[in-house]
């Protein structure tokens, strides 16, 4: 009969009672949940540091680019399309997607670039074209993250408007010499 | 409980710090953006319309009104307007005559000022930009 009862003693102090193991899995529940919405809080600001990417980053690289490629030349022209740019088709003030850079090299000869919008599956390329000794052309990508931009010849200045992939537009000046 | 709080709390602080200093940056971005056309502007501006009436670069001196406006810089993500307060005027740099001598060039040299006042967050912030032309 002792024995009966020491290990009846036993077997209780083994296990957790019903309350216990009720308030650590409550514990647990709200730990993990405030975790969770934790990093869904992270995630969310994550994102919109993501959709502030273009701005900060993007768009600082492309104005430097661009304002000392549109510093260097001597006079510019734009145009509705690319096609247009290349053809020397006649050059419009505002909305354009292509601009023609005339240069003046150190021999005194003028020499042509052409900076053009061109579209992708998502959004446009902005790239930058030029002809070489032996006519073959070659163009390389400023930016291919823009939904969208467009030339202006306004008040004599050159501007370019780019737009982001989340609705940014920013403008850039140059082109004054 | 108290750890998940606190961890919490300092993550939300730091995303909030990155987010802040992120806010900075686009507004430095959109305010050089337009100083480049005011610069370009200026240079490119022919001096008969600079120093004719109504000028956009009004001559101080000559107590004419500073051209005072609200200028769009920009779209943020998600399309919200920026917009900013510029202020254009030029002032005379031409030398005294003495320190030339007599016989010198009838010289015109303006140094055409733009200072834009934009928002970050509730501080108020100048920034500016000065050209010189010459005649």
């Amino acid at each position: 009969m002792k024995t009966v009862a020491m290990s009846s003693r036993r077997a209780r102090r083994a296990g957790f009672t019903l309350l216990e193991l009720s308030t650590a899995m409550g514990l647990m529940l709200i730990l993990g949940s405030s975790l969770v919405a934790m990093l869904q809080q992270h995630v969310t600001f994550m994102g919109l540091a993501q959709r502030q990417s273009f701005l900060a980053d993007e768009a600082p690289k492309i104005g430097n680019l661009v304002g000392r490629i549109f510093g260097q030349a001597d006079h510019f022209l734009v145009y509705d399309t690319h096609d247009a740019a290349v053809a020397g088709a006649t050059p419009v003030l505002a909305g354009g997607r292509a601009v023609r850079l005339y240069f003046r090299a150190a021999d005194q000869s003028t020499e042509i670039r052409i900076v053009s919008v061109q579209p992708l599956a998502s959004g446009v390329d902005l790239r930058f074209h030029h002809t070489q000794a032996d006519g073959s052309q070659v163009s390389w990508s400023i930016c291919d993250r823009l939904s969208d931009a467009t030339f202006a010849a306004d008040q004599g200045i050159l501007t370019i408007t780019l737009n982001g992939p989340n609705g940014e537009e920013i403008t850039y000046g140059g082109g004054a010499r | 409980m108290w750890l998940a709080a606190m961890l919490a709390l300092l993550l939300m602080r730091a995303s909030l710090l990155a987010l802040d200093s992120n806010q900075w940056t686009i507004m430095q971005t959109l305010t050089d953006a337009y100083m480049t056309r005011e610069s370009a502007l200026a240079n490119r501006l022919p001096v008969a319309d600079l120093t004719a009436a109504g000028s956009p670069w009004p001559d101080v001196a000559a107590n004419e009104a500073r051209f005072e406006g609200v200028v769009s810089l920009g779209r943020l993500a998600g399309g919200t307007e920026v917009n900013g307060r510029i202020v254009r005027f030029r002032v005379n740099s031409a030398p005294e005559d003495e320190a030339l001598g007599a016989g010198a060039p009838d010289l015109a040299i303006w140094r055409l000022h733009s200072v834009l006042t934009y928002q970050v967050g509730e501080h108020t912030y100048v920034k500016s930009r000065a050209v010189l032309r010459t005649q």
